[in-house]
């Protein structure tokens, strides 16, 4: 009996020593279930429904308590314990009273993301994976696995190889994509989530090698992957046929198709001078479409794309330009108005520290739709006519406060074309070093319903986000 | 007569000249005290790495951790410098990587790498006296402040913690500084500083640096342990120095987007 209570006292003080992570993830799981609480009225009357403790605490939860408390048991020291991660609770609630009342929440979720990372036997091979274990709300309940990273890396001399399912970052602008040509997930930019779910991993192979000051990067992507929809189960958004049914058409996974590509990154001093090339697809829905009567089928046109990024020091602050060519290789002549044509895209943008801990980023993007001529000559009657050129802005400040513990972010889209804007403020305070919550808004005002920003304005929403680190 | 006023006024002007003269050494010694500090303290040998611990503490005694690694290489003695950092702890911002190009006559090259996202991204570098993650010292209090930037005055010698200090008040001449003048006490021998009292306008005590302990590595005089106090706020950083190594041979391919990406196993553990 003295033995069990000594251990009892041991593992209480261990508990204490680990930073108290216990009631950390208690707080989170707590906190998550205040939001699932609140939210029971609106998802229905299967959340009260079943009371089963399976349908209770799905996967996620029971995950997170049980890493959480081996994490906490003395089983391994400080620093072996080989997982890492957090636990987050997330809801993000329509504001705009215009819609059917059962969308009243866009994201409603519990995750769990857990992070391996293990040196193989033999030497410089390492394996890493990060997935995600999510229970979503919003839409009915729905658990899932998502293998967000999965990859083995291997060194040798110059060349690092890593193989697998990765993300992979291209360009130098912000929040505005023109070299990256990589998969993105639009609902997570637009309902709330952290900034790196804007982000999707791509089944890859990725070569880097470093001769004398030079950065050379070669990527083949055998595997196809899109951009994620805003499904109209979760999202409103602009849809020309709302009656015809909808499908997408993914290009088969043949050698052929593999996507490539290429960069090179070049050090002056205080430049960094970048070039990219790429030959893949379009990966944004609605870049191209197949229209028969009985349905729309969305395509992904084949795209080429040649970039340039150039960074530097000005002004006390960083200046970054990218450009790109965007080869239509399915709609060269510009003439198939269901396929988006060749463009330009020109950015320029500025980033200082304008006081202490207050940085502020600006940037100026324009889109320009090659042979145009073409795209107005056979555009159907009552489409949406684009503009030749598109002008956007972005503003992003951000102060940091209280020993950079509580941050103070604003960051904004104003599109000139359409007069319409995007603008997602935030707040967030760090408890501890493991513990934060933050609190923002997605805005979308003006335009019109089939404008960049003005179709997603009844998506209008406010989230809340409660993270655990472990 | 004549001839008493004669030397009445050349004995003056010797006096003058050697008061101004006085005047002048100590200016000049002054200056030379900070800059064989300042390669004492930033740019003791050609190279080194440290583990580092830093804990931020508030009023309350809440403790906040920051855990790194860093390597530094110079490239000329009080001149220009390459920093690379690995962030160990806190959690949510592991595998980060921060590199620094430090130069002596124009703004730092900064590049930060966010791993959820796989990004290099270069970040501008006007905050001199902005906080280093989040904690009571500055970017400039971590990899120092070009000597030309401030004006020397030798205001005496003082004993600090048992140590024989001169005391030194630097003044930034450019205005935008968090402070207004740093009293800075050099310790005789080491030529470390043992102390620093940062003072705002009206000589408000502000914020106050201390080397709590002092370690010899491989002859190298290292304060193993600083503390960084805001005496206003009563918010504290005190940081340990463990594993320190000088002249570990690092190349300038360390100081890399590829070391970003894939911290060197060598260095980083």
């Amino acid at each position: 009996m003295k033995t069990i209570l000594g251990y009892l006292e041991k593992l209480a003080i261990f508990f204490e020593n680990k930073e108290r992570r216990v009631e950390k993830a208690q707080c989170t799981c707590g906190y998550m279930s205040i939001l699932r609480r609140a939210a029971t009225p609106s998802i229905g009357e299967k959340a009260i429904g079943d009371w089963s403790p399976f349908s209770r605490y799905p996967l996620v939860i029971v995950l997170s308590w049980a890493i959480t408390i081996c994490s906490a048991l003395p089983l391994y020291a400080e620093d072996a314990w080989p997982f890492h991660g957090f636990i987050q609770g997330l809801a993000s609630l329509r504001t705009a009273t215009d819609g059917p009342t059962d969308k009243q929440f866009i994201l409603l979720e519990e995750r769990l993301q857990l992070e391996f990372s293990h040196n193989l036997p033999i030497e410089d091979l390492n394996l890493f994976i990060k997935s995600d274990f999510i229970n979503d709300d919003a839409i009915e309940q729905e658990e899932d696995i998502d293998v967000r990273e999965m990859y083995v890396d291997y060194s040798i001399g110059d060349m690092d190889i890593r193989l697998g399912r990765q993300i992979i970052t291209w360009g130098v602008a912000d929040r505005l994509f023109i070299t990256d040509v990589f998969p993105k997930s639009w609902v997570s930019f637009y309902a709330g989530r952290p900034l790196q779910y804007l982000k999707i991993g791509s089944d890859a192979i990725k070569i880097n090698y470093y001769p004398e000051s030079l950065s050379l990067e070669l990527i083949a992507i055998p595997l196809f992957a899109h951009d994620d929809f805003p499904t109209a189960e979760r999202m409103f958004f602009f849809d020309p046929l709302p009656q015809t049914k909808k499908e997408t058409a993914e290009p088969p996974e043949t050698i052929e198709n593999t996507q490539l590509g290429i960069r090179v990154k070049r050090y002056f001093g205080e430049y960094d001078i970048t070039l990219y090339a790429y030959r893949g697809y379009m990966l944004r829905p609605g870049t191209g479409i197949i229209l028969t009567p009985e349905r729309l089928t969305y395509i992904f046109p084949k795209l080429s794309v040649y970039g340039m990024t150039l960074q530097r020091n000005l002004l006390s602050g960083v200046l970054s330009m990218e450009t790109a060519y965007y080869d239509s290789r399915e709609d060269r002549d510009g003439d198939n108005p269901l396929i988006d044509n060749s463009q330009l895209r020109y950015l320029a943008g500025f980033e200082r520290e304008m006081a202490s801990e207050l940085t502020l980023g600006v940037q100026y993007y324009i889109e320009q739709m090659l042979d145009y001529t073409q795209y107005t000559g056979t555009l159907p009657p009552g489409f949406p006519r684009q503009d030749e050129f598109a002008h956007l802005a972005t503003l992003n400040v951000k102060q940091q406060l209280l020993h950079q513990t509580l941050t103070l972010s604003l960051f904004s889209i104003y599109n000139f074309n359409d007069e319409e804007i995007f603008l997602q403020p935030e707040v967030k305070y760090k408890f501890t070093d493991a513990l934060w919550l933050a609190v923002g808004a997605n805005v979308f005002e003006g335009g019109k319903a089939y404008t960049r920003i003005g179709q997603f304005d009844k998506n209008d929403n406010i989230y809340t986000i409660m993270q655990y680190h472990f | 007569m004549h001839y008493l006023q004669y030397r009445l006024l050349i004995l003056m002007a010797v006096v003058g000249l050697l008061t101004l003269n006085t005047g002048f050494v100590q200016a000049a010694d002054a200056g030379q005290i900070m800059e064989k500090s300042n390669n004492a303290v930033y740019y003791a040998a050609d190279d080194g790495s440290s583990r580092v611990e830093m804990k931020l503490i508030n009023k309350r005694g809440d403790i906040r951790l920051r855990e790194f690694t860093i390597l530094r290489k110079d490239v000329s003695d009080g001149g220009e410098q390459k920093y690379f950092i690995y962030f160990h702890k806190p959690n949510d911002v592991r595998n980060m990587t921060f590199m620094v190009n430090k130069y002596a006559d124009k703004n730092d090259d900064r590049w930060l790498y966010i791993p959820a996202i796989h990004m290099v991204k270069r970040i501008s570098a006007n905050d001199k006296t902005s906080s280093f993650v989040g904690s009571d010292f500055s970017y400039e209090d971590i990899s120092g402040r070009a000597l030309d930037d401030d004006t020397h005055e030798f205001l005496g010698e003082e004993t600090v913690a048992g140590r024989q200090c001169y005391v030194i008040k630097n003044t930034p001449k450019e205005s935008g500084i968090s402070y207004a003048y740093r009293k800075t006490f050099v310790d005789k021998e080491s030529y470390l500083i043992i102390k620093d009292e940062y003072y705002k306008a009206a000589d408000k005590l502000y914020k106050v640096f201390t080397a709590d302990k002092i370690e010899t590595h491989q002859g190298y005089p290292t304060a193993v342990k600083r503390t960084m106090k805001n005496v206003k706020t009563g918010h504290h950083t005190s940081v340990s120095f463990s594993e320190v190594k000088y002249n570990i041979g690092l190349t300038d391919k360390i100081f890399s987007e590829r070391s970003m990406r894939r911290p060197p196993k060598k260095w980083i553990k």
